[in-house]
């Protein structure tokens, strides 16, 4: 009985392609949700806050817990603001970072080259709050990476990123961290011009959708001459939520609709752009769709 | 870590999660599909497994057991799959009576086999437990563990299938 089950259950044609794409779009769905309904982790952050005093703030505050259009802009909540508890919030008890100034910062994909070491900058303080921690007094910092000092990343407002040092087994240990929240943004100027990504570019690589999660596997190519015109666009694009996409740029975890442009910056930071079928750009962490002149992204999407 | 720490370490980082659902994702089509019986739900179903184990991955916390605790969650995204698109509801406890031929019916062979006996003559709960003992060789106790439920209701409910099988063979069922 037990071989004749095999024989048939193996007999299953299995659409290995499709169902690869589903399995990592259902991993994308996951982490997403981490990334933007920060329902998983501030429920806990929250309430910590309210624990210990910093209710008043949140009270003020209408609580925002999705990317929201509001007045023309995207909006994605303040880490604060966003109060929602969801019951599940060790979903997201992986993703290293820290809450800086109540915002949250998560850890760039980016390789820690020479380079990128070397941008780090002005000290600014010491985090030393675990996000278990309660207290008397208002925690505005908090980490998960254990106590950790702050730096400027030269180059770059602390609102945007940061270098956090501290230890790992006994070993110093660099994160570079991009803040995740508090966001408002009609076009991409509003949000890629903090990352200055008109600087000259070291090198690119791209990756297909099989490739994307694992950064070893990007391959160098050459766009230089797509990726102005591209950028441009991309600063110009308007802002959009994932409901006011079609369905197939949003769910856009597929062989056919998404390729990944790696793009290595002057200063060695290497940042990652999705470029989805039909037009859009997406910032890996950012649940904010971009909609690209069409002309600008052609031109680089048949490049990669 | 953003979020609560568990006391205990996950078994997995988040690499070699990604690495063991990949691993698996062959696997869990073939069990969507038994369920589900049409390649578009099953692989629906594959991402909704992928987006349940991922979220809750922090829960794992014994590799050993890895692969069954994905069998679950499969398991339960096809059922909530099949109440949701088909209105069908499964109960396992109920599937079948105390068998009354306590003998070593697993050793009988039916002449033929088919893929489509496992999908149309068999019920969902059937198919359920002959996937999981006869295809990914789970023991009568790994069963009735995972479906928890009795060790007896697995035993009648394979008794039952077989039955079902080979009265198909015989011109006499619904095969």
């Amino acid at each position: 009985m037990n071989e004749q089950v095999k024989q048939e259950v193996d007999k299953i044609d299995i659409p290995r392609g499709q169902v690869r794409s589903q399995l990592l779009a259902g991993v994308e769905r996951a982490r997403r949700q981490r990334f933007t309904g920060r329902k998983v982790a501030t429920g806990f952050v929250t309430a910590l806050l309210l624990t210990v005093g910093g209710g008043m703030l949140l009270q003020e505050t209408p609580p925002a817990t999705e990317i929201v259009r509001t007045d023309g802009a995207v909006v994605v909540p303040n880490w604060a603001q966003d109060k929602q508890v969801d019951g599940d919030s060790t979903a997201g008890s992986m993703l290293p970072g820290l809450v800086y100034k109540q915002e949250l910062y998560l850890a760039m994909e980016t390789p820690l080259t020479d380079d990128v070491r070397t941008l780090q900058g002005e000290r600014l303080e010491r985090v030393t709050a675990t996000l278990e921690e309660t207290g008397d007094d208002v925690i505005e910092n908090a980490s998960n990476l254990g106590p950790v000092t702050l730096y400027r990343v030269d180059g770059y407002k602390p609102s945007v990123r940061l270098f956090a040092v501290g230890e790992e087994e006994g070993r110093k240990k660099v994160w570079l961290l991009e803040r995740q929240t508090g966001f408002t943004v009609t076009t991409g100027n509003d949000f890629f011009e903090d990352l200055h990504l008109d600087q000259p570019v070291k090198h690119f690589a791209y990756q297909t959708f099989d490739e994307w999660n694992d950064a070893e596997t990007a391959r160098p190519v050459t766009v230089d001459r797509p990726y102005r015109a591209f950028l441009n666009a991309l600063y110009q694009s308007d802002a959009m939520i994932r409901e006011e996409v079609p369905k197939e740029a949003a769910d856009y975890m597929h062989p056919d609709t998404m390729k990944v442009l790696r793009v290595t910056q002057a200063d060695g930071i290497t940042v990652s752009l999705r470029l989805i079928a039909g037009g859009y750009v997406v910032y890996p962490q950012l649940d904010v769709f971009f909609k690209v002149d069409p002309v600008a992204f052609k031109e680089m999407w048949e490049a990669l | 870590m953003i979020g609560r720490r568990n006391k205990r370490q996950p078994a997995f980082d988040d690499e070699t999660f990604l690495m063991f659902l990949t691993r698996h994702d062959t696997y869990l089509y073939k069990m969507s599909y038994l369920y589900l019986k049409n390649d578009q739900d099953a692989l629906e179903n594959v991402q909704e497994v992928a987006y349940r184990a991922w979220k809750h991955r922090h829960t794992l916390l014994d590799a050993t057991i890895a692969k069954t605790w994905l069998t679950r969650i499969a398991i339960n995204c096809a059922l909530d799959m099949l109440k949701k698109t088909k209105g069908i509801r499964v109960d396992y406890a109920t599937v079948a009576k105390e068998i009354a031929e306590p003998v070593m019916f697993e050793e009988r062979l039916v002449n033929d086999l088919y893929l489509q006996d496992l999908l149309e003559v068999l019920t969902v709960a059937e198919r359920t437990i002959v996937f999981l003992r006869y295809y990914e060789d789970y023991t009568l106790q790994n069963v009735a563990d995972l479906l928890q439920i009795p060790v007896s209701t697995v035993k009648s409910t394979l008794y039952r299938a077989i039955q079902k099988v080979q009265t198909r063979q015989t011109g006499g069922g619904a095969g």
